[in-house]
């Protein structure tokens, strides 16, 4: 693990001439699944849930200032509820992800001292955790095909900025994105099962020591 | 699909329940769901009753809605028939194997999904149209043939206690008594086998003949041996009036005794024939009468034949002419009588009573046993046995032909 990290960092160092932020985010998170079954049928009355993420990671000024390259790490929880009214079934999904991001962030304008941005973000995140309520049953969904794969969730943010010192800023992040799978456990059926998510969150940007740059004067 | 539940009732039809469970795992993110009853879901079903060979006794359909349970209760008969077999359940023959299909419509609509198919072990019907049971059966207790339906019996019925009628009785064969009534007293009513009461008349024996004759018999008595020992049969004094006959009796000498014995009624079995005709005319008041009318007939005619050719022949001479129309008169009148008489006794008929015993009047006992004995014949009485060979007796009687004749009918 040491090692890793000092590999990291050493990437980190080589790749950015100066500046390097840390973030930290917390947010909730509205997701609702965009199911299709083997026979393209959808599941009626799928409706979406609360749950909140975190986010962390370095940032790294790019030239101009404008853009930063953020590398992270997710712990997401999305989550869902249903029910059948034919069947009388009552449904709800409790998932967690936790896996690695990057992305850019794209300062775009300024007004006094918030800054407006845009955060393009892609990240590649396994199912940490996850049950299945079924009418009075818990179910554990490790194993289940649809939950417990490899997701690549492509993300665009919006967001503001706002200093509160020299050195470190606050900033109100809204994200929407979709989840795709990456891996199929079961070739035999069809379904297909998309998270869709809807972050809105806080986090915190700091600078770290040596870094060059400049909240204020952005 | 289901797990059908039928069971009997004692209604006009099946009881059936149903837990409606679509045990299609429904597909859905994560774990699907598996088999789950269907609450408060509209559906159809059909019914279908089918024998042995795949043939359709009965189809029907139900619409029905499932409860929050996804329990569906209904009751097989009371749907709408599809025509197909019987137009109703009640028609249904029950005869042999029969299985239960049902089909669903879970849209209720009429695109129907067969799910259960079972045999009918056991005629869910109490109320049978049909039955038809090939083996013994047994009931253990009272039976009731009702609506004023008809029994039929195509085999022998044995019934052990009193067999009651309480309408007409017709028997179309032959109906034989043999009741033991433990009572031999011939004074007692019970002791006879066979009581008839309860109206003004008695009973009425009715051959199949327009006139019966002593050869039809409307009851004959037997002994225990099986033999004949009388009858009461029918009786007609003339049977075919002949001319012939009458000249018969006039010219012909009496029969021999071989003759007489073979002209006498034989009371043993088989009953005799009746005696030909010139022996009837012989032996009664009627035939006498007959002949002598018939005699008188003939004495006119030849009166009125010989007045009239002595008026012809000698008018003046004997002056018998006013006598040609008085014996013509006579003609007349004996023929009209003589017509009259014969009419009379066509249309007067009844019975003979015969009996072994009553060709003797005086019912006594031959002397010899051997000897025979012909109506006409005077015999002696001696010390209570007669014989045609006494020469002293204590007392002479003739031996009748008839005994006994009932009263004609008016």
């Amino acid at each position: 693990m040491k090692r890793l990290t000092i590999l990291l960092g050493m990437f980190f160092f080589s790749h950015s001439s100066v500046s390097q932020l840390v973030y930290a985010e917390w947010g909730q998170t509205i997701s609702n699944f965009d199911y299709e079954n083997s026979t393209g049928g959808t599941l009626e009355n799928l409706q979406p849930k609360i749950a909140s993420y975190l986010n962390a990671g370095y940032q790294v000024q790019l030239k101009g200032d404008k853009t930063t390259l953020i590398l992270g790490g997710v712990l997401n929880t999305y989550g869902a509820v249903a029910s059948d009214v034919l069947l009388d079934n009552y449904f709800e999904w409790d998932v967690t992800y936790a896996g690695i991001q990057t992305g850019l962030t794209y300062y775009f304008a300024r007004s006094r001292s918030l800054l407006f941005y845009v955060k393009p973000t892609v990240s590649l995140e396994y199912l940490v955790r996850g049950t299945q309520t079924l009418n009075n049953q818990v179910f554990n969904l490790s194993g289940e095909d649809e939950f417990d794969n490899l997701l690549l969730v492509p993300r665009v943010g919006i967001g503001l900025q706002y200093p509160i010192s020299n050195k470190a800023a606050l900033y109100l992040n809204y994200g929407y994105g979709r989840s795709f799978s990456l891996a199929k456990a079961r070739p035999e059926d069809n379904e297909k099962l998309n998270i869709n998510s809807h972050m809105v969150g806080i986090g915190i940007v700091i600078q770290l020591p040596g870094c060059n740059c400049a909240f204020k004067s952005f | 699909m289901l797990l059908p539940i039928w069971a009997m009732a004692q209604v006009e039809g099946i009881t059936y329940q149903a837990v409606i469970v679509d045990n299609n795992p429904d597909e859905i993110p994560g774990i699907d769901v598996p088999s789950n009853n269907i609450p408060n879901q509209e559906l159809r079903l059909q019914f279908t009753i089918v024998d042995a060979f795949g043939n359709i006794e009965y189809q029907e359909t139900q619409m029905t809605q499932t409860d929050a349970y996804g329990t569906i209760n209904l009751t097989i008969g009371e749907g709408q028939s599809t025509g197909q077999g019987s137009a109703s359940f009640n028609l249904i023959n029950w005869d042999g194997p029969k299985t239960l299909q049902v089909g669903i419509d879970l849209q209720a609509g009429t695109n129907f999904t067969p799910f259960s198919q079972q045999a009918l072990t056991y005629v869910p019907y109490v109320r049978h149209r049909n039955l038809i049971a090939d083996g013994v059966t047994n009931l253990n207790n009272a039976l009731f043939v009702n609506n004023g339906s008809s029994s039929q019996f195509s085999g022998d019925v044995l019934v052990q206690e009193q067999f009651t009628a309480n309408a007409n009785a017709n028997f179309f064969g032959r109906v034989s008594i043999e009741a033991g009534t433990g009572v031999t007293n011939e004074e007692d009513i019970e002791a006879y086998p066979l009581l008839l009461s309860g109206n003004s008349q008695g009973m009425a024996i009715q051959l199949n003949r327009a006139t019966p004759t002593r050869s039809d018999n409307f009851i004959s008595f037997w002994n225990n041996n099986d033999e004949a020992i009388g009858r009461i049969e029918g009786y007609r004094a003339i049977a075919n009036f002949t001319l012939e006959d009458v000249v018969d009796i006039l010219l012909f000498a009496e029969p021999t005794q071989e003759e007489a014995e073979g002209q006498e009624d034989d009371d043993l079995a088989p009953p005799a024939e009746a005696p030909a005709a010139l022996d009837v005319y012989a032996t009664n008041t009627y035939n006498m009468e007959l002949l002598i009318e018939t005699i008188d007939l003939w004495e006119a005619s030849a009166t009125f034949g010989a007045n009239l050719g002595a008026c012809i022949a000698g008018v003046g001479l004997a002056g018998d002419c006013d006598d040609v129309v008085w014996s013509a008169l006579s003609l007349y009148l004996q023929g009209v009588q003589l017509t009259y008489f014969v009419r009379y006794n066509e249309t007067n008929v009844g019975v003979a009573f015969e009996s072994g015993g009553a060709d003797y009047a005086e019912w006594l006992k031959k002397y010899d046993s051997e000897e025979t004995l012909s109506y006409g014949d005077i015999v002696g009485v001696r010390a209570g046995e007669i014989s045609s060979k006494f020469i002293d007796a204590d007392k002479f009687m003739v031996i009748s032909k008839n005994p006994i004749v009932s009263g004609a009918m008016p």
